[in-house]
């Protein structure tokens, strides 16, 4: 039962078993992996052939043709712009296998191919608490057990400085994140320190167990929220912009959400679309900003491109932005948090760049936004749908203790 | 010589150039229209989508031979300014030039009758998302990413169109 959910008892929590087997996946390049029927895993052709248009269980060994993965299970998956990480862990070894899947020009799977996209496996010591996937970039965190050292990676495309690394080399492997780059004093304590990692499409965030916030990457839009448009390779900390400790935050593309202790959400980023909740008209917002706006209890939040939402502890979810938001084809426009009417009961948001998920007490999902001819909404069609529908799975999984890991042309859950 | 000089100096806008010397290396056809497209970098990281949009330009034109030239470039910030220098007091200004140093990408120089609108008729509206809410048939519709990941160039005009493919290929 337990999967990696707050890390509240994380050495509990984090080397346990998960409880089911699971990983279902639609959208573009996965039909290689489609369990019924097996295909070759190599054969990733053309990104509108074949695409999956609705939730399809997929085989996990065929994500890991070299490994041994008999009685292992996905414990941490991320799907960025157009590629995914999947993590499984060897308890007995202190041991994660890596599966990286798609596209890999900057090498964002971890590792140097010659096709693109691909698919490569690897091991890294520990177990991998965390993976976050941006456009082209990759934040991964892994924890041993014997000495509890948490090491922070990052690979993938660094123009902007997106992987925290001074080099401006376009495709650094695995650089590990050192005390020094990160400007985090005990980065080796057992994940007292990260509390989450979070990438947009071309910038990263880190959020330390103590509340500190950090930010690099690309800025033309404020994504770093450092109260300038200069993109930075050197983490900035931000953590003076907020009112009490931050607790978590969100990102998909170049707009950021943070929460605070004090119940306080803050935005910054690209604001063109009205997406930030302020009802301002600003294009950019260069620091944290507080969302005065009464959602009650905020419980869960999620940013996309134009658009982001809120579910509060009734299960309401309140949407502004631009898109297809769940209003209708005719409200596409919302600047002030709209209460979409219908969702009940909801326990955590998504959001991609384009559309928006949530998750009842039932587990039961649901998906609305514009959709893409790689049928990323996982409605069995590539239409746009404008309220919230059912994303369907099999009726023998239960949906329960799962998370949907949401990408551009592809899409987990696990 | 003409082009390093425009490298080197960001202040001079290509407006302020003269071309001609440049493009007659170049020799482009006198019989047709030409323009530049760019597949912007967030297209180019994917082979797929770069071949499909090949196939979809080639359906512009009856003979398939509307690709003039082709090449793969990777912009320092210095040319993506030069390159962008009439938009430098837009808001956007900042943004799209950094945007075009984030990886390699491809220019290509495409001919026809009309080519110039019909490539910007491919591409469709700036906005990617506007597109996709309008359900527009373009390829900004089906490959771009956000307003500033816009996958693609085209030029505006024959003017342009020859200013800016002196700038991308002049020193071939």
């Amino acid at each position: 039962m337990l999967r990696i959910r707050k890390l509240t008892h994380p050495n509990k929590s984090l080397f346990a078993p998960p409880f089911s087997r699971l990983l279902h996946g639609w959208g573009a390049y996965l039909h290689a992996f489609n369990q019924n029927p097996p295909n070759a895993a190599s054969n990733f052709s053309g990104r509108l052939d074949k695409p999956l248009l609705s939730p399809t269980k997929l085989s996990l060994e065929s994500f890991f043709p070299s490994f041994n993965i008999q009685s292992s299970f996905p414990n941490n998956v991320a799907v960025g712009y157009g590629h995914s990480l999947i993590a499984v862990y060897n308890s007995s070894m202190d041991v994660s296998y890596v599966s990286a899947f798609g596209l890999n020009r900057y090498s964002q799977l971890g590792s140097k191919t010659s096709h693109n996209p691909a698919l490569t496996a690897y091991e890294i010591k520990g177990c991998i608490s965390q993976i976050s996937c941006g456009r082209e970039h990759t934040l991964l965190l892994s924890t041993t057990r014997e000495d509890n050292t948490c090491l922070l990676y990052s690979f993938g495309n660094n123009s902007h400085g997106q992987l925290g690394l001074l080099q401006k080399s376009a495709d650094t492997l695995k650089a590990s994140l050192s005390n020094k780059n990160l400007l985090i004093q005990k980065v080796s304590a057992p994940y007292s320190n990260i509390e989450q990692i979070a990438c947009g499409l071309d910038h990263s965030i880190i959020l330390t167990k103590r509340g500190e916030l950090f930010t690099f990457g690309w800025n033309a839009d404020g994504q770093l929220g450092n109260n300038t448009d200069n993109s930075s390779h050197q983490p900035c900390n931000i953590s003076n912009y907020f009112d009490s400790k931050v607790l978590s935050v969100s990102t998909s593309t170049d707009l950021n959400f943070a929460l605070t202790q004090n119940n306080q959400l803050y935005v910054w980023g690209n604001g063109e679309y009205m997406n930030n909740m302020l009802q301002s008209t600003q294009d950019k917002i260069v620091i944290p900003t507080k969302v005065d706006f009464d959602f009650g209890q905020i419980m869960s939040f999620a940013a996309g491109g134009a658009h982001s939402l809120v579910a509060n502890n009734h299960g309401e979810v309140f949407i502004c932005g631009y898109g297809a938001l769940g209003f209708g084809s005719s409200e596409i426009r919302l600047s002030t948090p709209t209460k979409i009417p219908h969702l009940k009961d909801i326990v955590s948001v998504y959001a991609s760049t384009d559309y928006s998920a949530a998750k009842d007490a039932n587990g039961k999902y649901y998906i609305w936004g514009l959709n893409n001819k790689s049928g990323i909404l996982g409605l069995g069609h590539t239409n746009n749908q404008f309220k919230p529908a059912p994303l369907l799975f099999d009726s023998t999984v239960d949906t329960k203790n799962s998370k949907l890991a949401l990408g551009n042309l592809f899409s987990f859950l696990y | 010589m003409l082009t390093t000089r425009l490298l080197k100096s960001p202040q001079l806008s290509l407006k302020s150039c003269a071309i001609k010397s440049a493009v007659s290396k170049l020799v482009l056809p006198t019989n047709t229209e030409y323009t530049l497209a760019l597949l912007k970098p967030d297209l180019c990281a994917d082979p797929h989508a770069v071949q499909q949009v090949i196939s979809d330009i080639q359906k512009l034109s009856s003979t398939q031979n509307n690709i003039y030239l082709r090449k793969e470039l990777v912009w320092n910030i210095e040319q993506a300014q030069q390159f962008y220098y009439q938009h430098k007091d837009r808001f956007f200004y900042t943004r799209l030039t950094t945007y075009m140093t984030s990886g390699s990408f491809e220019a290509l120089i495409l001919t026809g009758e009309n080519i110039i609108s019909q490539w910007r008729g491919l591409i469709g509206t700036t906005q990617p998302v506007r597109a996709k809410v309008s359900v527009q048939d373009s390829l900004r519709a089906k490959y771009g990413i956000t307003d500033t990941r816009n996958s693609f160039h085209g030029s505006d005009s024959k003017e342009s169109a020859l200013k800016e493919i002196s700038f991308v290929f002049g020193n071939l």
